[in-house]
């Protein structure tokens, strides 16, 4: 059935001929660049367009409200959301780290179990956090505010704050409609998760030297396809390829949004362990913040399918979330724990994979991809190409009026 | 495909009638016949998408030409995998042989085989069909 529509997509005849092409030009032994496939073309093919639309979240009805979203890039850089005024959300998801923090586990009031995820591309993601114990960036965006470890902070302190500090009165007003003083402290709390994830959406990596490719190539242009170095073609006909990468990471974000368990351990300090997405299925079902409570602002509920219909299972030991790759180079390290130091460690991590490890119930999906040494390199490649260059600056503050 | 379910519907006794009309009220859709009951289904959207939530429209019937009335069960698994969904689906009647499955979403591409147990409370049946996303 998905055949007939990718052959009526539009460039898929070009792209086909292009490959065939490549056939007689190129073969991958010969380490100039490769061709594809028809059933290739068609994954990398769906690895675009990009950059996607604006991101719209029918939950949150600050969403693409351009004051929300200037409210929220304030708070997420105002350390008095904190409970003693020492951390802001940027503390760990730095713009110049890729907005994650560059170490391998956070930084709170301690150091934490689980490595920062990039907040590149957040809005476009089904679950948050490793264990997806939130089904919306905007009550995942309440959890470190009110994590003892993190921001220690509470309803009370940040009604406070919205409430006695005019720039943020005035900036509230303009937001959400609404005085703060006339909300209580838990809407309060709730409207800042909101217009923190209003100005998180707007996080959208720029088109990438994989993109010019992927276009060029479905467009049939010989030439554009040429200015793709042959490492991060070669790298990418493994991704498509041998090493199946696009089993889970697939689609426009190079994720397919769920879980995974890829045998990075899972053991914490002293005798615990990470309960993974077991663990986050079931806070998820205990949050009030979820898509079926009242904060909600959308009646139909039509985000909730997902929190509606999940449902723990054994095998959701061991499996964190699989994470979108595009500027993966530049949100060193990796890994639910940040275990891997480089993206060549992540290669070779599933080169040399070690498949006793992994807590999969007899499912047989990751096999060891035993690459050489130049295979490693090239796949290394693909993924550097999946990152853009901008550089994220703030918006110059102005007072509200 | 409906062909050969016609072939499968009379090869299992049905009248020839029974087996032309039934499952009523949707012509189009993949058809499954079993002893007992045969279900005509289609996914929302079409094709079936890899990493996203689908619905699967249904209408069941009995060998009888009767809408089935029973309870309808939908699941799905990857067999070369060996694993299933990360979600249950939920599955309401409409009436009148008429069902709809929530909550689906197959999150790699590959082969998939959805299952659709019916039970009216006197007979059980298991319908399997598979088909390949990417």
């Amino acid at each position: 059935m998905k055949l007939r529509s990718f052959i009526a997509a539009p460039g898929l005849a070009a792209a086909l001929a292009l490959s065939l092409l490549d056939v007689r030009s190129a073969s991958p032994q010969s380490g100039t660049a490769p061709s594809f496939s028809p059933a290739e073309i068609r994954r990398i093919s769906a690895m675009g367009p990009w950059p996607p639309p604006p991101i719209r979240d029918p939950s949150n009805r600050l969403s693409g409200n351009a004051a929300a979203i200037a409210l929220g890039e304030k708070l997420f850089f105002d350390p008095r959301l904190s409970s003693d005024g020492s951390m802001s959300c940027a503390s760990c998801h730095d713009p110049q780290q890729g907005w994650a923090d560059g170490k391998p586990r956070a930084l709170g009031r301690r150091t934490l179990d689980r490595n920062t995820p990039s907040l590149w591309n957040v809005g476009l993601q089904r679950w948050f956090g490793w264990d997806g114990a939130n089904d919306s960036l905007w009550a995942q965006s309440l959890r470190p505010i009110l994590e003892p470890a993190e921001l220690a902070s509470s309803e009370a302190h940040v009604a406070r704050l919205i409430r006695g500090d005019p720039d943020l009165v005035c900036s509230w007003r303009k937001a959400v409609g609404v005085d703060a003083e006339t909300q209580s402290d838990q809407t309060v709390l709730v409207g800042v998760g909101k217009a923190l994830a209003s100005f998180q959406e707007t996080l959208v990596t720029a088109q990438t030297p994989f993109d010019d490719f992927r276009e060029a190539l479905l467009g049939g242009n010989a030439a554009g396809t040429q200015r793709y170095p042959a490492a991060a073609r070669r790298g990418l006909a493994i991704f498509v390829g041998k090493g199946n990468c696009t089993a889970c990471h697939f689609g426009p974000t190079f994720s397919n949004g769920e879980f995974s368990d890829t045998g990075i351990p899972f053991f914490l300090e002293g005798a615990n362990v990470d309960r993974a997405r077991y663990g986050g299925i079931a806070r998820l079902k205990a949050s009030p913040f979820n898509l079926l409570g009242i904060f909600n602002d959308d009646p139909a509920r039509s985000t909730a399918i997902g929190t509606r219909h999940v449902e723990q299972r054994h095998s959701n030991w061991g499996e964190f979330k699989v994470p979108p790759l595009r500027n993966v180079a530049r949100s060193a390290p990796y890994g639910h724990n940040g275990s891997l130091a480089t993206l060549d460690d992540v290669v070779r991590h599933y080169s040399a994979l070690d498949e006793d490890r992994l807590h999969a119930d007899g499912e047989r999906i990751l096999r060891r991809l035993d690459l050489t040494h130049a295979q490693s390199t090239d796949l290394v490649a693909f993924l550097r190409s999946l990152s853009d260059d901008r550089i994220w600056q703030r918006t110059p503050q102005e007072p509200c009026r | 495909m409906k062909s050969a379910s016609l072939l499968a519907a009379l090869l299992l006794g049905w009248s020839l009638d029974a087996a032309a009309a039934c499952p009523p009220g949707m012509s189009e859709g993949e058809h499954l016949t079993g002893r007992s009951m045969a279900v005509t289904w289609k996914s929302v959207p079409s094709p079936v998408p890899v990493g996203q939530y689908f619905r699967l429209a249904l209408v069941a019937c009995t060998s009888a030409q009767q809408p089935f009335a029973g309870t309808i069960a939908i699941d799905a698994n990857m067999p070369l995998h060996r694993h299933g969904m990360n979600y249950r689906a939920s599955v309401r009647s409409q009436g009148d042989g008429r069902y709809l499955a929530e909550g689906l979403l197959f999150h790699m591409p590959g082969r998939w085989q959805i299952t659709i147990d019916t039970d009216d409370g006197q007979q059980r049946e298991h319908l399997v069909t598979e088909l390949e996303v990417e």
